[in-house]
């Protein structure tokens, strides 16, 4: 197995602490993001940043476990979605079913658009992880992204009785002949 | 006295300049009083028609010069009327280029200053289009512009001339003369003018001649103040007022805001916007189409069904109820074509092709706003609007007018199952597993309306177009093809029954959300009895969440729902007797097998004090003996169940006396009392539930519900 990859469960949980790992370019928006999480928790919550993934192995000791990511995708800069896709190898596939999520922000600027929704589309079919669209351009958008990310972070790092992530994924509707199921 | 000297003076003058052959321009006396005379009169109560015929072909054929011609022109200021025949000279003498560019160019300004005060405009209207061959004369563009920009009908617009306007405009760049223009051609055929207009149009044609026009209209009103009577005033006052309400009734708003808002005012092309409408006119305009603009209140439209005229913008509907009235009558296919693709194209302009900020908030609302009261009127979704929807709720960031969103997708199309999920369903699922319970009671709430509208109206329309395709009673035409529409339902709700699940777990059987959840099944579970669907589509097993919470609403309400199904399962299996086929019988076998576990269950913890002893394996509520406390087996009882103590304590001190309260334990004895109880305190789901499940009081004749 390659080291470099994030796993999610090769550490212990820390006590009532949940972290989450906001992966995104440079210039996004990731720490001022990251303030109005801690400022709208209702948890105690740990937030880390990283332009890419691989995380530094140096400092692999002392960083907690990674209860959820998410990755920031800018919509005006291509950069933004290579950086993205080329974090995603480092990423361990248990992320995917329920802990992990991306961000496309400045979707309300068409005429500035450096990428295709159909990619985005596309890259959420890939990988099963839902797209949020948003921005952090008013403070009132930031606050409900930053709610819903809470609710999903908290979800993932336990702290919700009787609710797991793959709970929450099994709403979803896969496949095209399903035959119902109860 | 004085007035004798003046016409005196003015019938002077006149002669003085039509007679003189040649004038000197300096120190010439006669000239300078002549011209004195004419400017004071002017001003103060201007100029009779013929004297202004007879000034005005002085002037137009510069025969004395260029700055007299002006200052002439300039004199032109009508007591009355501008005269018709002073229109034909003027324009006569620019089309033959014989003055220079100043006359032409002032007497072009003159037209535009006294255009209100021209009494028939027809020949204005012949004639002002030949105008257009001097449009590239640098010094006349400007006016030439404004000018046709009041008189542009629709015939008026022809592709050269909007060539010719778009080459000018590459020449000069986008002046705002060029731009007016184009725009009145825009609004007669958006698909020959493609250059963005932008909304104000204040700026089109600034007023050059400000203290001209001031003058005139002083003159003017000043004459009409001494000939009026309070005869004409009052005229004057009617006419206004019933202007008022033709606007009211068009919904046109006031002139100021009509410049920023994006729908369109009724308008037409060969309509005379004065609100002179006799009946004469009416009767004139038998023969010809009326123009929308013309109709004034819905007598009108009844009498005259047949013979309206649309107006040239059919968005216009979206401001005016009278033409939605006109839409629902008569679905037409080329008025709903043209109304569907003006909606697309605004609607995708203004939501998902321009960058939307929080100022394009009111603008954008008010347009939804008026889209769902037509969508509500009208009692139907509109296909355009389902296609916008679907590519919004893609990219919606789940904030951003909600509201309007979830009442938009109320009215959403039947649509095969996949493509449903794809553009509707999984944004709202997206939206449902991370918010508050209030959206998710939101979402809940019109998933419920949506399959409603689908059980309601929507099967019927389907089922009216495919397969026999008899004419078709909706006003807007979709092209989706032949789908199966029941297993679309069969799946939006199996959808919303796995939202609900998760929903209820998520926010530990919050009553607000169990409300909702409720609703929902209620719904579905009277398919067959009051919607006359064929099928029984049972709730997930989360629905026991329901019955063990401590609000009596839970238990009461879920009864309630099974006592539905029950009846719904019974007519559904003697309706079906031998006709349908293999597999709907199994179906139906199967859907009864699990109805009959949740009724034995109910009736066990409720009614047989039977709730972990039955030795049912299937059962909800199946544990270990070993686990269970002795006593516990009437702890989900009636008297004992957790939201139905307080009624329990109630009804013991209401019968009970006060020294002997008693345990609820002592109900027991009488349940049928205690349900009649109940019955009074609004909870008749129970009542109904256990008479219709209980043998004994099911074959019991002498009960009555």
């Amino acid at each position: 197995m390659n080291d470099s990859v994030l796993m999610p469960y090769n550490k212990i949980p820390q006590y009532q602490l949940a972290t989450v790992l906001l992966v995104g370019s440079e210039g996004i928006g990731k720490h001022d993001f990251g303030k109005c999480l801690i400022k709208n928790s209702w948890f105690y919550l740990q937030v880390r940043t990283a332009i890419t993934l691989p995380l530094p192995l140096t400092s692999d000791k002392s960083r907690p476990r990674i209860d959820y990511i998410c990755f920031l995708i800018d919509l005006t800069s291509r950069d933004s979605l290579k950086t993205v896709e080329e974090s995603l190898k480092h990423v361990d596939v248990r992320y995917f079913l329920g802990q992990c999520c991306f961000i496309a922000l400045k979707v309300k600027n068409p005429e500035k658009r450096a990428i295709f929704i159909e990619q985005i589309v596309q890259l959420s079919k890939q990988y099963k992880s839902d797209v949020l669209y948003g921005s952090f351009e008013t403070e009132e958008e930031s606050i409900f992204l930053a709610e819903q990310i809470l609710k999903s972070v908290e979800i993932a790092a336990g702290m919700q009785k009787n609710v797991t992530p793959m709970f929450l994924e099994s709403t979803r509707f896969v496949g095209t002949e399903e035959e119902g199921e109860k | 006295m004085p007035t004798l000297d003046k016409d005196k003076g003015i019938a002077d003058a006149v002669e003085y300049f039509v007679k003189e052959e040649k004038m000197k321009r300096r120190g010439n006396v006669q000239l300078s009083e002549a011209l004195e005379t004419l400017e004071r009169v002017s001003k103060s109560l201007g100029i009779s028609a013929d004297n202004i015929i007879a000034l005005c072909e002085v002037a137009a054929s510069g025969r004395h010069g260029d700055d007299i011609s002006c200052k002439l022109i300039r004199c032109l200021i009508p007591a009355k009327e501008f005269p018709d025949r002073a229109v034909m000279v003027s324009i006569s003498y620019i089309c033959s280029n014989i003055p220079s560019s100043k006359i032409q160019a002032m007497l072009l300004r003159l037209l535009i200053a006294v255009y209100d005060y021209i009494d028939k405009k027809e020949t204005l209207q012949k004639l002002g289009y030949l105008l257009f061959c001097f449009i590239e004369n640098s010094i006349l563009t400007p006016y030439i512009c404004h000018l046709l920009y009041l008189l542009t009908r629709k015939e008026d617009v022809r592709l050269f001339r909007v060539r010719k306007l778009l080459d000018l405009q590459t020449k000069l760049g986008p002046q705002s003369y060029l731009i007016g223009l184009l725009s009145i051609y825009k609004l007669y055929f958006p698909n020959l003018v493609s250059i963005v207009i932008p909304s104000t149009k204040k700026h089109f044609f600034p007023t050059r001649d400000r203290q001209w026009c001031s003058i005139i209209r002083e003159v003017q009103e000043g004459n009409q103040n001494i000939e009026t009577s309070h005869l004409k005033l009052s005229l004057e006052l009617s006419e206004k007022l019933r202007a008022a309400e033709t606007t009211m009734l068009q919904g046109i708003p006031p002139a100021k805001r009509r410049k920023m808002e994006p729908i369109p005012v009724v308008h037409s092309s060969r309509s005379n916007l004065t609100v002179k409408m006799s009946s004469r006119l009416i009767a004139m305009l038998e023969e010809k189409p009326i123009p929308f603009v013309q109709i004034p209140d819905i007598d009108t439209l009844l009498r005259n069904p047949d013979k309206v005229e649309l107006p040239s913008q059919m968005g216009a509907a979206l401001r005016s109820p009278l033409l939605q009235c006109f839409m629902s009558y008569s679905a037409d296919p080329l008025m709903t074509c043209r109304f569907s693709y003006w909606l697309q194209d605004t609607l995708c302009d203004e939501l998902l092709d321009s960058t939307v900020t929080p100022s394009c908030f009111p603008r954008i609302e008010s347009i939804l706003e008026k889209l769902i009261q037509f969508t509500e009127f009208i009692q139907e979704g509109i296909p355009a609007v389902d296609q916008i929807l679907f590519r919004y709720l893609q990219v919606w960031n789940g904030m951003d007018f909600r509201q309007h969103m979830f009442r938009l997708i109320t009215r959403c199309r039947l649509y095969p199952f996949s493509l449903l999920n794809e553009n509707v369903l999984d944004p709202l699922r997206k939206l449902y597993v991370r918010t508050s319970v209030f959206i998710k009671c939101q979402i809940t709430m019109c998933l419920t309306q949506l399959l409603r509208n689908y059980v309601v109206v929507e099967i019927h329309r389907y089922n009216q177009k495919y397969p026999d395709s008899k004419p078709s009673v909706s006003i807007f035409e979709d092209d989706i093809g032949p789908f199966e529409p029941l297993s679309t339902v069969q799946g939006l709700i199996q959808f919303v029954d796995r939202l609900n699940c998760a929903g209820l777990t998520l926010e530990n059987n919050h009553n607000l959300l169990l409300h909702f959840t409720l609703t929902f099944s209620e719904m579905v579970s009277t398919l067959y009895t009051r919607y006359d669907l064929p099928c029984v589509y049972l709730p997930s097993r989360h629905i026991i969440r329901a019955f063990l919470t401590d609000n009596a609403m839970g238990p009461a309400r879920l009864c309630g729902i099974i006592n539905r199904y029950k009846e719904n399962c019974q007519k559904l299996k003697n309706d079906l007797k031998g006709t349908e086929s293999e597999a709907v019988r199994l179906r139906l076998k199967e859907t009864v097998h699990s109805l009959n576990i949740v009724i034995m269950d109910l009736c066990d913890t409720l009614w047989r004090r039977k709730a972990f002893t039955h030795g049912r394996t299937d059962s909800y509520f199946n544990f270990d003996s070993t686990l269970l406390d002795g006593g516990s087996n009437d702890g989900l009882s009636l008297y004992l169940h957790q939201a139905f103590l307080p009624f329990s304590l109630l009804f013991l001190k209401e019968t009970q006396p006060k020294e002997h309260i008693g345990h609820p334990r002592g109900i027991q004895e009488v349940r049928d009392t205690f349900m009649e109880f109940l019955q009074r305190e609004n909870i008749s789901e129970v009542k109904e539930f256990i008479t219709n499940t209980i043998t004994r009081y099911r074959l019991s004749t002498t009960t009555v519900t």
